[in-house]
């Protein structure tokens, strides 16, 4: 589903990776550990299209990232959920709104985007603050209604960078039992984490990152 | 739809930019708006003064009346040439004493002056070129005794036409700078106040196509809107005009302005609306595509 293959990355004459190998299966539940610089994020980047690697090749869904046209990747886009540690909510908009605005601006029809958005805000346990505005919102709600948005578009994978980092204890594992639900349900998880203790949960992999290296990978 | 709902808000979320570029834009529009129905009134001047430009063909007194007849029927054949009139000696001398008085002449007994072909010239061939040509084929007929015109005068209200486009020209580049880059501004700012929206839509995969359109509809709407501010302004001062020289009608026909554009004048005013659309499309191009 994903296939990192001797991937390299050099940005501004710095080596961010190098020789990066794995593979995400379908509907796995994949920890990337590692401290902060390591390369955690410029991993989830490659994924989403943002960046594309120096040297090796990344597939998406046996889509060659490198080789996709400049107007193909908004459409590949949408099969790709994100959330981020500072959530990236639109502080004008509800939670109804943000969510809604994922469908909204990749053409889907009225009728569908409501009903789609408050299916997602309801796996998500937010049905009760829809017409809150960010600001009105905990941090972990605002990070549920991100993970809605995510999720609203039925991506096949949901890439998560530090998404307990702004986080209490309990917040974060609710967060972590949040993507462990909605991975049960077929999306596949990538979450980058500084934190190794997530991942000795049930099922999942750990793919440890350090200094742009994989230096470790459980199974 | 979602172009058009985002571009009214991008222009209320930036009230007081969308402000100043409208009314700058309409102050540009207005001075080029302006501009242009002078240009009308002086063209149509210049063609009304090159057209009263005559040739003025003098004949040797050995001349028969016969051959003045059949030379001023050669002239009157000719393309270019209008009409044709013929000036007895008589004649000639009324004129001469019309301009200079009866005093020059009248010390002198016999009539000096030579009977004279006046050519005027056919509309489109009223350049300094036009004139020599037809003045050199006259010349050289039997019983032509000078031909004159305002050569040089001709020449240097040709050098003043030119000047004149090429002036006019500067303006309308000016112009079209300035509204374009007034737009691009305001629009930069827009898309910068807007950025975090840009990303999530990029994040969500939404495509650049499907992004960069509100932009370009806020653009289009602040041009289409200072190009009716300014067709308000020149229509309002176009009345006013005709409110306190009800004439001016008749001014424009004296300078021979083509009678459709009189009667359209309200049409011709309006097109600068479409104009300022234009500008406001290109302004917003240029701020979106320089900055995503």
């Amino acid at each position: 589903m994903i296939i990192f293959d001797s991937v390299s990355l050099i940005l501004n004459n710095v080596k961010i990776l190098e020789d990066v190998s794995f593979k995400v299966g379908k509907g796995e539940f994949v920890f990337l550990v590692g401290p902060s610089g390591a390369g955690k994020s410029t991993i989830l980047k490659l994924i989403h299209y943002d960046i594309f690697p120096t040297a090796g090749t990344v597939t998406v869904r046996d889509v060659d990232t490198s080789r996709t046209g400049r107007s193909g990747i908004p459409y590949l886009r949408r099969s790709i959920g994100v959330i981020f540690q500072d959530y990236k909510l639109l502080k004008d908009k509800t939670a109804y709104e943000n969510v809604a605005f994922a469908l909204e601006v990749t053409g889907t029809k009225r009728k569908v985007v409501k009903q789609k958005s408050l299916q997602a805000l309801h796996t998500v346990g937010m049905t009760h603050r829809l017409n809150h505005l960010p600001r009105d919102l905990s941090g972990g709600e605002c990070q549920r209604v991100a993970i809605a948005r995510a999720i609203v578009l039925e991506p096949f994978i949901l890439l998560a960078d530090e998404p307990t980092g702004n986080l209490d204890e309990d917040n974060a594992y609710s967060i972590i039992e949040l993507l462990e639900k909605i991975n049960h349900s077929g999306t596949a998880v990538l979450m980058a984490t500084h934190r190794k203790e997530f991942a000795h949960r049930g099922s999942t992999r750990l793919i440890t990152i350090k200094e742009g290296k994989v230096s470790g990978c459980t199974r | 739809m979602y172009a058009l709902r985002e571009a009214f808000r991008g222009m209320i979320r930036t009230p007081y930019m969308t402000l100043l570029s409208i009314v700058t834009i309409t102050v540009t529009l207005t001075v080029l708006g302006a501009f242009g129905v002078a240009t009308l009134f002086a063209h149509g001047a210049l063609n009304k003064v090159r057209k009263s430009e005559e040739i003025n063909v003098y004949l040797k007194d050995s001349m028969t009346d016969g051959d003045m007849l059949a030379l001023d029927a050669v002239i009157a054949a000719m393309t270019e040439v209008e009409s044709t009139r013929i000036l007895s000696k008589e004649d000639a001398r009324k004129e001469f004493e019309k301009m200079f008085g009866p005093d020059l002449l009248a010390t002198i007994d016999e009539n000096p002056l030579p009977r004279t072909i006046v050519v005027t010239m056919a509309e489109g061939f009223t350049t300094s070129d036009d004139l020599d040509t037809v003045a050199s084929r006259i010349m050289h007929s039997n019983g032509v005794e000078s031909v004159e015109y305002g050569r040089e005068w001709m020449s240097k209200l040709d050098l003043v036409f030119v000047l004149f486009i090429i002036g006019e020209t500067a303006l309308v580049l000016l112009a079209v700078a300035a509204c374009t880059l007034v737009i691009s501004n305001t629009i930069s700012m827009t898309v910068l106040a807007r950025k975090d929206t840009i990303e999530i839509m990029r994040l969500v995969g939404a495509t650049d196509g499907f992004i960069r359109r509100p932009f370009y509809v806020e653009g289009l709407v602040q041009g289409l809107l200072s190009g009716t501010a300014t067709f308000g302004i020149l229509y309002g001062v176009w009345r006013w005009l005709l409110h306190v020289a009800p004439d001016i009608d008749a001014y424009i026909y004296m300078f021979a302005l083509p009678r459709q554009l009189v009667l359209s004048n309200e049409f011709l005013i309006a097109f600068i609306i479409p104009i300022g659309g234009f500008l406001g499309l290109i302004g917003s191009f240029t701020a979106v595509r320089r900055i995503f």
